[in-house]
């Protein structure tokens, strides 16, 4: 049976490391072992905007996909805890097949999901995706990994 | 033995780093450190495994391999079992 951590809202400091200014989920609706959903919105003072790009500020790829994989890492702590596994910390290990769908802009809220493929020899892969959560379009996918580390 | 030595160098064709090493190795030859084969890459390894010999390798298992010969006295042993 999978358990459900919980279907309220979830604070992401409590499952990932990361904080301000590059914790990149506002918030965890759902997590399980092999599957997550969150939240995330891009404030318009971020301190990349600045920079990426002056006069026309998007959000960077690599940011994105920093994103879902902050929301791998929350999945792979639950899933070496259900599998019986000893864990130091979740680090991210790989990025395939991503794709880049619609530019993100100041202010735009993404909902953020990841779907657990396989976890074998302390290696978590997924397939996450970020799409708009007012319009509902994918923005961005991507099959990521992430290692466990005893 | 020699047929799946071979199945199992092709697999490892793709991950190994030393091909030179590769395509000289005998069932002696450690994965990891003879042929450069990163512990990233185990898991590809175990998943092509699993698919081209059409058997299921526990992660324990995998765990203990160290030579080539290893691996394919696992694969055997599952297949003489099947």
């Amino acid at each position: 049976m999978i358990e459900v951590l919980s279907v309220n809202s979830l604070d992401p400091r409590d499952f990932v490391p990361q904080r301000p200014p590059f914790l990149f989920l506002d918030e965890i609706e759902e997590l399980t072992a092999v599957s997550a959903r969150g939240r995330y919105r891009f404030k318009p003072d971020e301190w990349f905007f600045r920079g990426h790009f002056p006069g026309n500020p998007i959000v960077p790829g690599a940011i994105q996909i920093e994103t879902m994989a902050q929301l791998l890492l929350a999945v792979g702590s639950v899933s070496a805890r259900e599998a019986g596994l000893s864990l130091r910390a979740v680090l991210f290990a790989s990025v395939n097949q991503c794709q880049f769908h619609r530019p993100l802009v100041p202010g735009d809220e993404v909902l953020v999901s990841v779907e657990r493929d396989w976890l074998r020899l302390r290696t978590l892969q997924a397939r996450t995706a970020l799409r708009h959560a007012a319009t509902g379009e994918l923005v961005c996918e991507a099959v990521l990994r992430g290692v466990t580390l005893q | 033995m020699q047929d799946t030595l071979s199945e199992v160098k092709k697999i490892l064709g793709k991950f190994a780093k030393n091909k030179p090493a590769l395509e000289a190795a005998g069932a002696e030859a450690r994965i990891r450190e003879d042929l450069g084969v990163s512990s990233a890459n185990l898991v590809d390894v175990l998943l092509q495994m699993e698919e081209t010999f059409d058997l299921s390798i526990s992660d324990s298992e995998l765990e203990g391999l160290n030579t080539l010969g290893d691996a394919v006295k696992v694969i055997d042993a599952k297949k003489g079992a099947a």
